[in-house]
């Protein structure tokens, strides 16, 4: 084992509120186009919060029966999109049934979500055990037809940060040959919605969805609903030079902590998070002026905005008036599970383009950082950092380096 | 904050196909039937005098799961003669099985009865596969990272797999790894009605990785990675919880070791005393 062997990611897998595959989720992204729009899938008129940010169709990935695809249900598709997808997008279609390619996925809800999507077709699996004798990740595993070991996993909103670490953990110490990791998170449903806008979490700015999800700024009414998955192809570096595989970014650090304070309200001690990102800095034996983006995990919560805002200020210091901040989630909502995911796909956007990503609809900012608001800004981009802070207190920090 | 420690040098024991191991410090076993679960909501275990983080209400809202998994670690610390201070940097690992079934199912009757109205917030909080490790590191005041694996019928080799990883990489000093599951299932009727024939099993492992003394004296686990195990999960997989419950009651009557497949061909291998402790 070499505990510091660099990993690299060389393949991405996602679909989201902003499209499917990366490309268009990139131009989404830097375009600044929300992702959030009225619900459609389910009657919403007795909804307090009747807007979402929603995944259409999941495409079959190539090279899967796309019969048994279609039987599939919807989190099997899409946990098998992103992996599949991030398979092919590095090059490892066809050669991963000979390799040992792990999958770690973070599946916060996923059995919550299996049983009520049955039960409200029609279904008797919440009454029968039988039938849920595999799980997703295993599903996936034989679909994907993969021989390392999978792990699923959950730490709320900061999932996917961890999956990254476990996946980064096991190349170097040889479990696997190849890591897929990443999270995945189907919300939007009809108790889904209704239990998080019974919580007084969700914004009800029905009239206008894209204007709803309002990280940093003073307007905000609660967070946006979202969902989706990404899923990321991991490889240690020397293995990717030696295939001649560009790479996205190199995983530099990741750190992790808990509050230890409330189930759901963000701890007013920003000691507990701060730990999380100077571990990942110290991981990824990098100094914080040496950080050149910020994606911050801001869901647009007057408390927890507040709570990050002063995290990035205790940490950072006066560079934080210099690192280029946003919230993706003002674009894609909270997509939950996979909100750190997706915002470690954010960061790779930023990094391959150099172009920093907006936070839209940030007309008043009530936090004082230098945030990147309304329009995608140009900037060098060597060290993204990735923050995600979950429900309960799971907080999590990434870094990750251009190659 | 002295608990919030560096990353650690990785710990491996590579030898051989041993790839990651850890010793059991101690360990602490809840076996519950669901008409004794709500006096350990109120009070799970053996809560140190003086510890005011696990106030009565903590639990109230919260899967039996959860209830025994913090009550087993509470038992596991008073075995072990420790407090909950002392464990403020380690990580929590909760695999659970199943969790929430009978929660979803009241509140899927009460959503079409009652419409949005009837829905309870407290699914978020309680009812997703890290409400456990979440609500654990909350009772305990632990800083160090908190995760929920599996959640399916594999999800102990799942924890078990989490947890040697973090160990193995250094990312805390000690992981509490808390295996959990009704056995036989609990299952309501499509009426709501829940007959409870059987029990809620916490087992709560207090994992550290091995050192040379310890790797001698103590029960470990290890996981192996051996080309000849198989690459899925059982079908119908043994009872982890009930064969690790061997760690727990040390001089049993259990073998010395116990072997088992868990997928990606890797191999859990559960010791009562390391080889070589004669």
């Amino acid at each position: 084992m070499n505990p510091h062997e660099p990993i690299w990611i060389t393949g991405v897998g996602a679909a989201t509120p902003l499209g499917c595959g990366l490309t268009e989720i990139e131009s989404n992204l830097l375009a600044g186009r929300s992702g959030v729009s009225r619900v459609t899938r389910f009657p919403t008129a007795d909804y307090p919060s009747q807007i979402a940010a929603q995944v259409g169709q999941v495409p079959c990935p190539p090279g899967c029966d796309p019969r048994a695809f279609a039987r599939g249900n919807p989190l099997d598709q899409l946990a098998q999109w992103c992996a599949g997808s991030a398979l092919h997008d590095a090059g490892w279609w066809g050669p991963h049934r000979t390799a040992r390619v792990g999958l770690v996925l973070g599946l916060g809800a996923e059995w919550m979500f299996l049983w009520e999507t049955d039960q409200l077709a029609g279904g008797t699996r919440l009454y029968d055990p039988d039938q849920d004798r595999d799980s997703t990740i295993e599903r996936t595993r034989r679909a994907l037809e993969l021989s390392g070991p999978v792990l699923g996993l959950s730490a709320a909103c900061a999932s996917g940060n961890h999956a990254l670490e476990v996946a980064r953990q096991w190349l170097r110490l040889g479990l696997v040959d190849v890591c897929l990791a990443g999270a995945c998170d189907l919300a939007v449903t009809p108790i889904g919605l209704a239990t998080f806008g019974n919580l007084r979490a969700l914004s009800r700015r029905n009239d206008d969805p894209a204007a709803a999800s309002r990280p940093f700024d003073r307007g905000r009414d609660g967070f946006v609903l979202g969902e989706g998955g990404v899923a990321f192809v991991l490889e240690r570096a020397g293995d990717a030079r030696r295939r001649s595989a560009p790479a996205y970014a190199e995983v530099v650090g990741c750190g992790s902590s808990s509050d230890a304070h409330h189930h759901v309200i963000p701890s007013p001690d920003p000691a507990p998070a701060v730990a999380a990102v100077r571990r990942a800095l110290r991981d990824a034996r990098l100094e914080p002026d040496q950080v050149d983006h910020v994606n911050a995990h801001a869901t647009g919560t007057p408390v927890g905005d507040a709570a990050e805002a002063t995290v990035l200020r205790l940490v950072f210091g006066d560079q934080a008036d210099r690192i280029p901040i946003c919230s993706t989630k003002s674009l894609t909502g909270h997509l939950l599970t996979a909100a750190g995911a997706f915002e470690a796909l954010a960061c790779l956007t930023a990094l391959r383009h150099q172009i920093i990503p907006p936070t839209i609809n940030l007309d008043e900012p009530d936090v004082d950082l230098c945030l990147v608001a309304h329009q995608a800004r140009p900037h060098p981009v060597r060290v993204a950092v990735s923050n995600s802070f979950g429900f309960g207190g799971s907080n999590t920090s990434l870094v990750l380096r251009a190659v | 904050m002295d608990h919030m420690r560096e990353r650690l040098s990785p710990r491996v024991w590579s030898e051989g196909g041993r790839i990651l191991a850890g010793n059991v410090q101690g360990s602490g076993l809840v076996r519950v039937s669901a008409s004794e679960v709500p006096a350990l909501r109120r009070k799970p275990g053996p809560i140190p005098e003086g510890w005011t983080r696990t106030p009565a209400s903590l639990l109230r809202y919260s899967d039996e799961q959860t209830v025994a998994g913090t009550a087993a670690v509470f038992a596991a610390m008073e075995t072990m003669g420790r407090v909950p201070e002392e464990f403020a940097g380690w990580g929590v690992v909760a695999a659970s099985r199943y969790l929430g079934r009978t929660s979803l199912a009241a509140a899927l009757r009460s959503f079409l009865a009652e419409g949005v109205w009837g829905t309870s917030p407290h699914l978020i909080p309680h009812f997703a596969l890290h409400s456990p490790s979440g609500t654990i590191s909350l009772a305990l005041g632990l800083h160090g990272p908190n995760l929920g694996v599996g959640g399916g019928l594999h999800a102990a080799a799942e924890g078990f797999l989490a947890a040697l990883t973090w160990l193995a990489a250094g990312v805390v000093p000690g992981v509490w790894l808390v295996l959990s599951g009704w056995s036989p299932e609990l299952v309501p009727d499509p009426a709501g009605r829940t007959v409870a024939t059987g029990e809620c099993r916490a087992l709560a492992l207090a994992l550290v990785a091995v050192d040379e003394e310890g790797a001698r004296r103590r029960p470990a686990v290890r996981i192996v990675v051996d080309p000849g195990a198989q690459p899925a999960m059982a079908p119908a997989p043994i009872d982890l919880i009930g064969l690790a419950e061997s760690l727990a009651t040390p001089g049993g009557p259990w073998p010395r070791m116990i072997a088992t497949d868990v997928g990606g061909r890797l191999r859990v291998e559960l010791l009562e005393r390391s080889e070589g402790s004669g």
